[in-house]
């Protein structure tokens, strides 16, 4: 069952550089409909989630992003035939165009802030069964205990976009991790990159013990919806 | 500066766990739905396609038997 992975979609005429290969070595191409073109390649199956082909699909996601505003599209998005491709590009035209211009020129940086000791766990501790009693206490202490986490969560975010506010677009959540503070992302003007990473610097030095993690610039995964 | 600054380098490298984090729930979808499979019988439709996979499972490959979801859409 042949069919087509997407990997994004561009707006105006970037195509895809000659030499460049998406998921298991397969040419990458361009379909074109309603000003906008899907850079894609014909499988032979629906490709399944692993660590090498998420990084396939990413690289040509990157190599769009670095020569224009890109959508980039989830892993596993799959479309029987051309035929398919351009309808959706069709249907999707004013939704798509409106996306790529609030995108264009922009990055996306992931901020994660550890170092804390870690959220509770959702659960009293291993041992010995405690008293019914005493174990719904713990339980109750620790959900408290998480929700605390969650708001202290919020806050520093709130505090962090208080910073970062002035030189990016916008924030939004991104999954934590349990030892996370703070996971977010931004959405940030190429132009405005290295003011971006001295604020977020700047922040994080009021933060102490607390350090931040940033990856990117990525291609804007976390504002595409 | 409390900071660590890690760039996606020419190479791509990055961490899975970042990867997974975007690919496989960020980004536009062709179609609002998926049905969730085991061993090649649909167990439930939803609304939103989705993938569902651990970090764990993808590092070591597709998976032979124990299918979770299944990323194309209904047929």
């Amino acid at each position: 069952m042949s069919g087509l992975h997407v990997y994004c979609v561009v707006s105006g005429d970037s195509i895809p550089p000659r030499a460049l290969l998406g998921l298991g070595g397969r040419p990458v191409a361009v379909w074109r409909a309603a000003d906008l073109g899907a850079w894609a390649s014909v499988l032979d199956a629906p490709p399944s989630p692993s660590g090498e082909l998420l990084r396939a699909h990413h690289d040509v996601v990157l190599a769009a992003f670095r020569v224009g505003s890109v959508l980039p599209v989830r892993f596993g998005q799959w479309l029987p035939d051309s035929t398919a491709l351009e309808s959706w590009l069709e249907r999707e035209k004013a939704r798509m165009c409106s996306a790529i211009e609030h995108l264009r020129d922009a990055v996306e940086f992931g901020v994660r802030v550890v170092g804390g000791e870690g959220e509770p766990v959702d659960a009293p501790p291993a041992g010995e069964a405690p008293a019914p009693r005493e174990y719904l206490r713990t339980l109750a202490r620790h959900r408290a205990a998480k929700r605390d986490a969650l708001l202290r969560r919020d806050a520093l975010a709130r505090r962090l976009w208080s910073a970062v506010g002035p030189v990016a677009r916008e924030q939004c959540a991104v999954p934590a991790g349990p030892g996370d503070l703070a996971a977010v992302a931004h959405l940030v003007d190429r132009a405005q990159v290295a003011p971006y990473r001295e604020a977020v610097g700047r922040f994080m030095e009021r933060q102490a013990p607390f350090r931040a993690e940033i990856t990117g610039p990525w291609p804007p995964w976390s504002f595409v919806t | 500066m409390a900071e660590t600054i890690t760039s996606i380098d020419p190479a791509g490298h990055v961490a899975l766990v970042d990867l997974v984090n975007r690919l496989l729930d960020r980004g536009v979808v062709v179609t609002g739905s998926v049905t969730i499979s085991v061993a090649d019988v649909d167990l439930l439709y939803l609304g939103l396609r989705l993938v569902l996979a651990s970090v764990d499972r993808i590092e070591r490959g597709p998976p032979s038997h124990d299918v979770v979801a299944i990323p194309s859409g209904p047929a």
